[in-house]
């Protein structure tokens, strides 16, 4: 069964870039992106996914917070914090964070998801 | 037979004599430091006993003869030699004169008169010196003198045999010994005067080393080789010295004046005098040198310097000619030495302080933000495969910006650099944004220095804490406009809005690490231009700005 994903990054060319390594490198499908972190959240109240690339700098709510609303939720996608820098990466791993991958985008990443 | 008005010239004609030797005295080094002192030694005090006991006795033998009795001024010196120099001169000088008066004619009709009057006299001027005020010595002095000669005359009359002579005598010499005494009133002034000269002199020295304080203070700003030399020029010219030097603990640090050339060098080891000065911590004068290096300097005077315990250095003054260092020139030293090294150690921390700051700033100025490196590298990364000659614009733009800020740049830059920065920064960002960011300028051509690395972080604030945060689209507006007095820069946004907490501490400069970039502009615009960045809110979004004042002809 193909996994699904949607993408939540605020910068238009991260998220052709990620969407175009998922595309190359894996077999997820990924069904949606957005750009704001509210947006993100309403999308959980009424759908489900089997994967969140969840960047932590997002407008509305950002990438920690909304991470922290989606563990309380019955159905919790496997969340990829995707970040520039490693800082955010401790605290990514707090909040159950599946794995986290750094940008620029590297391939090897994400063969981890398979 | 002589008549009162003889008298009367004859006694100031002593008095004139007594006026003389001690004003000949005065011209004697050692004998006017005595006379200028406050406090006395015992060695000192028995010379002026002595000099004073002369005086007096002198007295005597110059007295004028009158049927047995002396028209005399020894009361003069008595008076004048207790009021000025207190009790033991006084009292001493009253007993052996009087004593001497009566031994040399015990059977005199007025020889115990002027015993009695004598040692009253003497501890009359010491209790004087004691009780009174010294302005007003004079004048007491006077009247006491007065005073002491009517009762001479009284016991002239009581112990006089006959008493018919006695009054005889009280006749004649009463008015010329009472106005006599007037001399005593002239010889402490003349001592007065002298020391008046002395307080002068220390009035003039006190502000010769305010004036040097003052001449120098600017070049103790940032203390360089060249600087101390100027310091050194300065005080060589104030004190007509004929070179001056300072010194570290090791080596002549700067030297001005005749001999310069042998310390071209600057490194030159210091003496074996100054090396003694600086090792013991105390003065060294030498007037007769004729073993310095410096062979045309016959006279040195060397004061070490000290930052709290510890001797940092040392003040060095040369004369050609010898015996050129007086005390008063010494005491001079010390002061410009005290006043070199507060101002050298205050100095120290100034530029130390500084140098912190500087090194502080400096590492928050150029700091790369990562996150801003790495979301580049990724947009640029995606763009490459979309447009790649638009990727190859933005690795430009990238090197533009991270040159700008990892190489060293002083702290005021023109302008039109400083906007470069900017827009290669913008450019990244728009690659990074798209659509969402909008950057509008309008910038009037002006040719100004602005201090660097100022403009950016603002624009950044204005995209990421501004714009970024709304979800739609937004702009930021840059502008440098050229206003009558001023040029004001200013960055505004359509986004958020800044907190109103953050605006209140930032000009409380309580701002958190958050805020340091914003903090860090608004601390070194109002350091630079009296006024920091002013702070709106909007609705919507965020305006800062800030004036630089345009100089006149400019």
């Amino acid at each position: 069964m193909t996994l699904r994903a949607i993408i939540a990054e605020d910068e238009l060319p991260a998220q052709e870039e990620l969407q175009y390594l998922i595309d190359t490198y894996s077999s997820i499908e990924v069904t949606d992106r957005f750009d704001d972190g509210l947006d993100v959240l309403k999308y959980f109240q009424e759908n489900t996914t089997d994967v969140l690339f969840l960047d932590i700098n997002l407008p509305s709510l950002d990438g920690m917070m909304l991470a922290g609303s989606l563990a309380q939720f019955k159905h919790k996608p496997i969340i990829v914090f995707t970040t520039a820098y490693k800082e955010h990466a401790a605290k990514a791993f707090e909040l159950e964070a599946f794995d986290y991958i750094l940008k620029p985008y590297r391939k090897h990443r994400q063969i981890l998801i398979e | 037979m002589h008549s009162t008005l003889e008298m009367i010239i004859s006694i100031f004609e002593r008095a004139a004599l007594l006026l003389i030797i001690l004003f000949f005295l005065t011209k004697i080094k050692g004998f006017k430091e005595i006379l200028q002192k406050e406090n006395h030694s015992v060695r000192e005090l028995s010379v002026l006993t002595v000099v004073f006991c002369s005086f007096a006795i002198f007295g005597t033998y110059s007295g004028i003869e009158v049927e047995g009795s002396l028209v005399n001024i020894r009361t003069v010196a008595i008076f004048s030699g207790g009021i000025l120099f207190g009790p033991w001169v006084g009292i001493i000088t009253g007993i052996v004169s009087g004593l001497h008066r009566y031994l040399i004619d015990i059977d005199g009709i007025t020889s115990l008169p002027c015993l009695i009057t004598s040692v009253t006299a003497g501890f009359a001027s010491g209790f004087i010196n004691r009780k009174v005020k010294k302005h007003r010595w004079w004048y007491i002095g006077i009247g006491a003198g007065i005073l002491s000669q009517t009762l001479t005359m009284l016991l002239i009359i009581a112990l006089g045999e006959p008493r018919s002579q006695g009054i005889s005598i009280v006749e004649q010499i009463a008015v010329p010994m009472m106005i006599g005494e007037i001399s005593i009133g002239l010889l402490i002034l003349l001592v007065h005067n002298i020391e008046g000269e002395k307080k002068q002199i220390a009035a003039a020295q006190a502000k010769l080393a305010l004036d040097i304080a003052n001449k120098t203070l600017p070049y103790f700003r940032s203390i360089t080789p060249a600087s101390l030399q100027r310091i050194c020029q300065i005080i060589k010219e104030e004190i007509d010295a004929d070179a001056v030097a300072i010194t570290d603990t090791k080596t002549v640090v700067a030297y001005y004046g005749l001999g310069a050339e042998r310390y071209q060098d600057t490194s030159s080891i210091v003496s074996e005098m100054t090396k003694q000065a600086i090792n013991s911590g105390q003065i060294v004068i030498r007037n007769e040198v004729d073993d310095h290096h410096l062979p045309q300097m016959h006279c040195l005077l060397i004061v070490p310097f000290q930052e709290g315990d510890e001797v940092t250095g040392a003040l060095k003054i040369y004369y050609e000619k010898e015996n050129r260092i007086t005390d008063s020139l010494q005491t001079l030293g010390i002061g410009l030495a005290q006043i070199i090294s507060n101002l050298m150690e205050i100095s120290r921390i100034e530029q130390i302080k500084e140098t912190a700051n500087k090194a502080e700033l400096k590492a928050l100025q150029s700091k790369i933000n990562p996150h801003f490196l790495f979301n580049s590298l990724n947009a640029i990364a995606s763009t490459t495969r979309r447009d790649p000659n638009r990727a190859r614009e933005l690795i430009h733009n990238l090197s533009g910006y991270l040159r700008y800020n990892l190489e060293l740049h002083d702290e005021m830059i023109a302008i039109e650099e400083e906007l470069k920065q900017v827009r290669d920064y913008v450019e990244i960002e728009k690659s990074r944004f798209g659509d969402k960011l909008q950057i509008i300028y309008d910038i009037d051509p002006v040719q100004i220095k602005v201090p660097s690395l100022l403009l950016q972080p603002l624009v950044e604030n204005a995209i990421h804490h501004g714009v970024r945060k709304r979800k739609w689209q937004g702009a930021v507006y840059l502008s440098v406009k050229a206003r009558e007095k001023d040029i004001r820069i200013s960055i505004r946004d359509t986004g958020v809005g800044i907190d109103p907490e953050i605006v209140e501490k930032l000009y409380k400069d309580e701002a958190s690490v958050k805020n340091i970039g914003l903090a860090n502009v608004h601390q070194r615009v109002r350091l630079i231009y009296g006024k920091g960045l002013t702070i709106n809110r909007l609705d919507p979004g965020t305006e800062i700005y800030f004036d630089i004042p345009v100089k006149e002809g400019k």
